[in-house]
């Protein structure tokens, strides 16, 4: 059942979005909450957000992420965060992009570039040469440790997991 | 309504043979696809594969550059947002650029019964049967991710693909229900363009599924003509005064395609728009006549087009 956010659960994604200096980007959005085994977070326009609220949909918008104790951030939230923050970043070679859409970790020696604002086990977004977020791992290292040899940072989640559970094709 | 069906004749029993088909719908294709021999022959190789590019993520210039990298080989196609890939050195749904959502595989002629229903932002438009949201997806980019897009899928197990491609392409401007497209009256809108790409006997699609030459009956034409016939009544019900309605199968069959829009013309205040692609409608299947309109329609053939089996008519409801 997609809601509003409550005021409790906007003061919690307005705190996660200006961790990444997009406060303003979502300031306009149009954020729904959908209730089920978790609480979900949704975008959409103003007029799919009208008919949601009153006919309950199967889906509507876009899933930027997962509401639990902390906010979770999904797939398709990862790439609008990469293309509009530079924030908690590495890029990877185009061999640990290819890994890591299989799964993989991520190799210290892969990380081409990163950002300076990351701890250890942090979350960042993995990106490609072209800076597309393939990925959301999670740091085992702080920021001057990132490029050292072995895993330095670990695979929550990658796109390709659309290729893992796709199981129906268009004509 | 009953398939029309004709005798047994030595040439339909050869080809019925020849290439593996039932002999009635052999027979059938005789009557109506031009050069028949070509055709099937055609059916028996592998179709071609397009890909449309996905402009709410990415340009059509820098995909071309970023999967010509990679090996690909591309060409342009009639459509200015498809490719036809002529070259793949891996498969093309395991790509980078295919998780990301940079693209949809889809064919030519699916891509054409959306160009046809001409989204534009900021209307309000329905995708009757959505599964597995290819076609929903080109809407909601030629709606530039604005406005209203409503699709239904009346299978369940069918969701979870509109769920995958519809979020990995960055459509926002959407909402899926899971319901029967004959109940859309429910939500109480009224829609500036309606797509019903129906469900059919897929006899289009036997390059990709040859066990449909044997396995589909005159019945099952039968049956899904009439149902047809009843989302096409609840889409014109739909249609805001004015707007339009794209109707379109993968089937060759007349009874589901031609006999269908021939309906509409003869019941509503109803006119054909004409789509600068493909091949003419019929006016005539064995003892069926349609309205001279119907030429105006638009049917795809994949010894012709280099496209799956497909029939588009665009209907401006007044």
């Amino acid at each position: 059942m997609y809601r509003q956010l409550t005021r409790e659960e906007r003061t919690i994604l307005n705190r996660f979005f200006d961790k990444w200096d997009l406060f303003h980007y979502f300031k306009d959005k149009n954020l729904l909450v959908r209730e089920g085994k978790v609480r979900e977070f949704f975008m959409m326009t103003d007029d799919a957000k009208q008919l949601t609220l009153n006919k309950d949909p199967y889906l509507a918008g876009i899933k930027l992420g997962e509401l639990r104790k902390h906010v979770s951030l999904g797939l398709e939230g990862a790439r609008i965060f990469a293309e509009n923050a530079d924030k908690k970043k590495i890029v990877v070679t185009d061999q640990a992009e290819a890994l890591v859409l299989y799964g993989r970790d991520v190799f210290g020696q892969s990380i081409i570039q990163h950002t300076n604002d990351f701890e250890e086990n942090e979350i960042v977004l993995i990106t490609n040469r072209y800076g597309d977020a393939i990925g959301i791992g999670r740091t085992r290292y702080r920021v001057d440790k990132i490029r050292e040899k072995g895993v330095t940072v670990t695979n929550i989640a990658d796109r390709g997991w659309y290729l893992r559970e796709e199981t129906d094709f268009e004509v | 309504m009953k398939t029309v069906t004709f005798s047994s004749t030595k040439e339909s029993n050869s080809l019925a043979k020849a290439y593996g088909y039932s002999e009635w719908i052999v027979n059938r294709f005789i009557h109506y696809i031009p050069d028949v021999y070509k055709f099937l022959k055609r059916m028996d190789r592998p179709s071609p594969q397009y890909i449309r590019v996905n402009s709410l993520k990415m340009s059509k210039a820098e995909l071309k550059s970023r999967l010509v990298d990679r090996g690909f080989v591309l060409e342009d196609t009639v459509l200015g947002d498809v490719f036809s890939v002529k070259k793949a050195p891996h498969p093309i749904g395991a790509t980078p650029e295919y998780l990301l959502g940079y693209y949809y595989i889809q064919d030519l002629s699916s891509c054409i019964s959306v160009v046809a229903m001409d989204p534009k932002s900021d209307e309000t438009n329905l995708d009757m049967c959505a599964a597995p949201g290819g076609k929903t997806t080109y809407i909601a980019q030629k709606m530039k991710n604005t406005g209203l897009l409503v699709a239904m899928e009346s299978n369940k197990r069918r969701m979870n693909s509109i769920v995958f491609n519809l979020n990995r392409c960055g459509v926002m401007n959407t909402c899926v229900y899971n319901m029967n497209a004959m109940m859309a009256a429910e939500l109480r809108l009224q829609y500036d363009n309606i797509l019903l790409d129906a469900p059919c006997t897929c006899e289009g699609v036997i390059q990709k599924d040859v066990k449909r030459k044997v396995s589909r009956t005159p019945e099952d034409i039968e049956y899904c003509s009439v149902q047809q016939t009843k989302l096409i009544d609840t889409a014109v019900s739909l249609v805001k005064p004015g707007g339009s309605l794209v109707y379109a199968t993968c089937s060759f069959a007349p009874e589901e395609n031609e006999l269908i829009v021939d309906h509409v013309l003869q019941k509503y205040d109803a006119e054909i728009i004409p789509i600068p692609y493909g091949s003419e409608g019929l006016t005539q299947f064995g003892d069926l006549k349609f309205d001279s309109q119907i030429k105006k329609t638009r049917r795809f053939y994949p010894h012709i087009h280099s496209t799956l089996g497909f029939y588009v008519a665009k209907i401006k409801i007044k």
